[in-house]
């Protein structure tokens, strides 16, 4: 009866519209999302290039072991590649600024400086996994070791990140991927250059000198890191800023 | 609701872009109006928490400006913001709600409503690169309003808008400033005109004025005139006093200007505007540009 008399009441009377709806709803409290949620959404904001330069350089290491087998030209040519891997990695880091987001990034709950922390740290992942897959792959195949491979792989690649890094931090242009691509093009050509013109460069004489230069560019890039995140941090950046 | 301003500064190596300004929002409209140059841009920033004052304080019910908390509460549109190249209207809008904590369900939801108020959902898909000045402004605004911000603060919002856009936005923003602080800054005097409660006039990095309109305009109330004269006598009103509009007319000049009596007998007292306060304050920089650029 109430149900029928609730219906007929529906067909006899308009109801009248909402007063205050806004104000009401602007009242509510929505549910927010946590820092978890914040992580996992920024993943698939990562560039599908990323993915796939990494999973190319993977086959690719594949394919060309089974073709070539793992000598030493073939240990310089994927580590001359191995710098565009973190090249990828560093436009993406750079991105913000590159396309003029910072602004409003960093006027957001969650700001530019943990957006950049959280991109350093998924790719920062993603080019170990890479990396390990393919010193995996090739140290079974070689009789360099896992350490020594890992360093003759590693160093070039460490090279880039910091003079990538060294551009991007003192840099104020917002063309500096381009720079960094330069940097990157530099670093592998020089890596083919040594290892083609010397060649006992990955001979086991040599290994202090590539013990040093792994060393010095890890503590470098670890440096450069340090200071990309300050920058963020302390909105240094913002003198470039127009007044 | 309020959010106060206490001696914010802002040096530069050799320039005072924000010198001491000190001020109390609460809810409402509040309209900054200054030259290029002035220190508007800085002043917003700094509210923001995007740029790091050299001295003095920003707090909303006591939250500093530097917490996460003051970012969870505010809107901002800054006056030149870029875009991803692959993002779409609906992306961008999307991507920026996940940085303002929005759950996935709500972003979305609140996506749609506002491409909806801002009049793109016909290109919410459709690539930013491919918008016009106008369109990825609208999209400014609205990702502004994502978090349903408590401070909502819009660096030009109506540049690059049509007429009728224009005055959308004017009444857009009128309606927000019910139960919130709006604090937009541009130099279409209009805007701030229509739509601000509260004026702030902005000069050398100074609130030089604030108040409602009818107080802003009161110094200069009385003191604009309007003449049509010949030649000679504009040649010579135009030399001594600050001018706020010239028009030819056939053999004649029509001039609007302000004087603190009649300037000529020809001369009609007119109902001040706040253009003409605007154009009053500022009229030695655009004497000094007029000098530079050799215009007479």
């Amino acid at each position: 009866m109430k149900y029928k008399l609730k219906k007929e009441l529906k067909t006899v009377f308009d109801a009248p519209a909402p007063a205050r709806k806004e104000e009401f709803i602007n009242l509510l409290e929505y549910p927010k999302a946590n820092r978890l949620d914040f992580f996992i959404s920024q993943i698939g904001y990562i560039r599908k290039r990323v993915w796939i330069l990494s999973l190319l350089l993977f086959i690719g290491t594949l394919i060309g072991l089974y073709f070539s087998g793992a000598s030493y030209s073939f240990v310089w040519v994927v580590s001359s590649v191995l710098p565009f891997v973190s090249l990828v990695t560093i436009s993406e880091i750079a991105r913000s600024i590159t396309y003029n987001m910072d602004e409003l990034e960093m006027s957001c709950k969650y700001n530019l400086l943990e957006v950049s922390l959280i991109r350093i740290g998924i790719l920062g992942v993603v080019n170990l996994a890479v990396f390990i897959g393919i010193l995996l792959l090739l140290s079974g195949k070689t009789d360099l070791g896992f350490i020594r491979l890992g360093i003759y792989l590693s160093t070039p690649y460490l090279l880039n990140c910091y003079g990538s890094l060294f551009v991007i931090n003192r840099s104020k242009s917002r063309d500096t991927v381009y720079i960094c691509g330069s940097v990157t093009a530099l670093v592998s050509i020089l890596n083919s250059l040594i290892s083609i013109r010397i060649y006992d460069i990955y001979l086991e004489r040599n290994r202090m000198f590539w013990a040093i230069a792994f060393i010095m560019f890890a503590v470098l890039s670890l440096k450069e890191i340090v200071k990309f995140i300050k920058r963020m941090e302390d909105l240094k950046w913002n003198s470039s800023l127009t007044a | 609701m309020e959010l106060v301003i206490d001696r914010l500064s802002k040096h530069y190596k050799n320039k005072m872009a924000v010198d001491r300004v000190s001020l109390t929002l609460k809810e409402g409209v509040y309209g900054l109006l200054g030259a290029n140059g002035s220190g508007k841009t800085t002043l917003m920033r700094m509210i923001c928490g995007v740029l790091k004052p050299t001295s003095g304080e920003v707090k909303f019910n006591g939250i500093d400006v530097s917490e996460e908390k003051f970012r969870d509460l505010l809107g901002y549109l800054p006056q030149d913001f870029g875009y991803y190249p692959e993002f779409t209207a609906y992306d961008f809008l999307l991507y920026l709600s996940s940085l303002k904590g929005l759950t996935r369900q709500r972003a979305k939801d609140r996506t749609s409503e506002l491409l909806k108020l801002v009049g793109l959902s016909d290109v919410a898909k459709k690539k930013i690169k491919s918008f016009s000045g106008g369109m990825k402004q609208r999209l400014g605004i609205a990702q502004a309003l994502l978090n349903n911000p408590k401070i909502l603060v819009l660096d030009e919002p109506t540049a690059g808008l049509d007429p009728n856009e224009r005055v959308r936005f004017r009444n857009l923003i009128s309606r927000l400033g019910k139960d919130r602080i709006v604090l937009l800054s541009t130099h279409i005097v209009s805007d701030v005109e229509y739509i601000a409660s509260t004026i702030l006039l902005m000069k050398n990095g100074q609130i030089i004025h604030k108040g409602p309109l009818e107080e802003i305009i009161r110094p200069i109330e009385g003191k604009v005139f309007e003449c049509l004269v010949d030649c000679n006598t504009a040649e010579y009103l135009i030399a001594n006093y600050p001018i706020i509009n010239v028009r030819e007319e056939k053999d004649k000049t029509f001039l609007r200007l302000v004087a603190e009596k009649a300037p000529c007998k020809e001369a009609k007292a007119v109902t001040a505007v706040l253009e003409d306060l605007y154009l009053y304050y500022f009229n030695k920089e655009a004497n000094k540009s007029e000098q530079l650029y050799g215009i007479n």
